[in-house]
């Protein structure tokens, strides 16, 4: 559970002043029939349900249920017939992005529309908003990274430290989501009160963030990573390179100046972490940021015929998918400057030359998947167009160690 | 002849391509090591790149491909003049990959 508090919001009624008791019916009927629209508008779209809370009671004893007296924040009633408005939203079963990606894109977008896009609601400090990920099984890597990233970005936004209640998550996503840095990244107000256990069989590399290309902070991600994985020399693991490329590309060409029609604020930031499973001897790692996509940013001259035509060579249909495999394939981004967007081609290559490679990059609306040449899989993009679209780019690098790297 | 070390000289972390993009950029590398280096008028220029843990390909094109473009005119002169080199095998492809950059620049 992850919330942030402020006041309470005052009701008008037009001109007229209602008593306490009219005011607390008026706002119950608004909050039904809120929750009646928002009922009707999930089924329609296929996305979980906003739940506007008027039950305070309940609430009250599930928030007391779940912190204990000193710690309890989270006082909805405020007494004399005033509450605060509560917005309550849960997390899906599994939080996978491969596997389900609807419902764990439909929680972070609640988590955005909440935070920055409902109008009556866009003073985040004004209302309790809950995040409750007590409801979640399980939380894989990229799925982590984007709910972490998505609460940084809201934290300092609108520049509020939230709660974290992680009493009744379950306890592989309170483990994972603790050993990765949650509370550290978010600036959590409180400490978890339930301490978190190791999992067995995975080291993970906590979440980094930062908003430029910073090659120490990079290296300093590499050398964690070998660590974890028991490598001695970093510098042989090779993930320092594509991990430099991601962030350039994060910072030199996912947050455009010109970008005028995008919803959500710009942090112009990027989000990493990574974990290694001594069981499989697998080592994953992933970057993210929350720009306006590769398929956007590619150029609009110079290159873009050259793109095309290598496209149209192969018969292809310009979805986003496409267009993210074909700017890895063509190497270049978005600016028509001489060797730019080498990168991207680069990004690449750890997933071709390390064992059992693969790569996957989410961005706009497509995702590819490439399979290194030693995988089980043919070295060649899968090309999936998303059912809604990923704002961002998370590329995701998962490759086998030899068993002589790790020990 | 004149010897740079990446490592010692400049930094173990190169980072992206523009001094507006963060530390250790190729662009910085190239004003502050590669120009003076290229100006002294030394007859050999031999860039060693052991001990770094890694390089991007921004860095690379901006630093070396970036010296070619600046002085276009030079460019023969300039691929004689310049030699790379590296000891540790992970370091290698980079040598052969700053090579096509400075012939594509």
């Amino acid at each position: 559970m992850l919330g942030g508090r402020g006041d309470s919001c005052g009701i008008v009624d037009g001109m007229r002043k209602l008593s306490s008791k009219q005011r607390e019916r008026q706002i119950r009927r608004l909050a039904r029939a809120r929750r009646r629209q928002a009922a009707k508008n999930a089924r329609l779209a296929g996305t979980p349900q906003v739940i506007l809370v008027d039950r305070w009671g309940e609430l009250r004893r599930r928030i007391k249920e779940t912190t204990p007296p000193k710690e309890a924040p989270l006082r909805v009633p405020i007494g004399g017939g005033r509450f605060r408005r509560t917005l309550l939203f849960y997390a899906p079963n599994a939080m996978n992005l491969e596997r389900d990606y609807s419902s764990t894109m439909g929680f972070i977008y609640q988590l955005r529309r909440q935070a920055f896009e409902l109008g009556n609601f866009s003073n985040f400090s004004r209302v309790n908003v809950i995040a409750d990920l007590s409801t979640c099984a399980s939380i894989d890597l990229p799925a982590a990274l984007l709910t972490a990233a998505e609460f940084d970005r809201v934290r300092r936004v609108k520049n509020i430290r939230p709660q974290i209640y992680s009493d009744r998550w379950c306890d592989d996503v309170r483990d994972r989501m603790t050993e990765l840095g949650l509370p550290d990244l978010v600036a959590a107000t409180n400490k978890p009160r339930i301490p978190s256990h190791k999992l067995p069989d995975i080291e993970f590399v906590r979440f980094r963030s930062a908003n430029e290309i910073d090659p120490v902070e990079a290296a300093a991600l590499q050398s964690e990573i070998a660590a974890k994985a028991g490598i001695d020399d970093p510098a042989t693991l090779s993930s320092l390179e594509p991990l430099i490329e991601a962030v350039s590309n994060a910072h030199q060409h996912a947050y455009p100046d010109d970008e005028g029609d995008c919803q959500l604020p710009f942090q112009r930031r990027w989000w990493a972490a990574g974990e290694f499973n001594r069981a499989s001897n697998r080592l994953r790692f992933a970057v993210y940021d929350q720009g306006v996509g590769i398929p956007k940013t590619l150029p609009k001259k110079g290159y873009w015929g050259r793109f095309q035509s290598l496209l149209s060579d192969r018969n292809l249909e310009l979805t986003d998918a496409d267009l993210i495999a074909g700017a890895l394939d063509v190497g270049r981004s978005a600016t028509d400057l001489p060797g730019r967007g080498l990168g991207l081609d680069r990004i690449r290559k750890i997933a071709e030359q390390m064992p059992n490679g693969r790569l996957q990059i989410w961005s706009g609306g497509g995702l590819v998947r490439y399979a290194g040449k030693g995988s089980q899989q043919p070295a060649d993009w899968q090309r999936v167009n998303l059912s809604a679209p990923f704002s961002g780019t998370l590329i995701e690098w998962q490759f086998d160690l030899a068993p002589s790297d790790s020990q | 002849m004149t010897v740079i070390n990446v490592a010692s000289q400049f930094t173990r972390t190169p980072g992206g391509r523009y001094k507006t993009d963060g530390r250790f950029s190729g662009e910085e590398f190239r004003e502050k090591i590669l120009e003076p280096a290229y100006r002294s008028g030394a007859q050999e220029i031999v860039v060693n790149f052991d001990g770094v843990l890694g390089l991007s390909a921004s860095f690379l094109e901006e630093a070396f491909g970036g010296l070619v473009r600046r002085h276009r005119p030079e460019k023969p002169l300039l691929l004689k003049k310049i030699k790379l080199t590296a000891t540790r095998p992970y370091l290698l492809p980079y040598i052969t990959l700053t090579q096509q950059y400075m012939r594509d620049a």
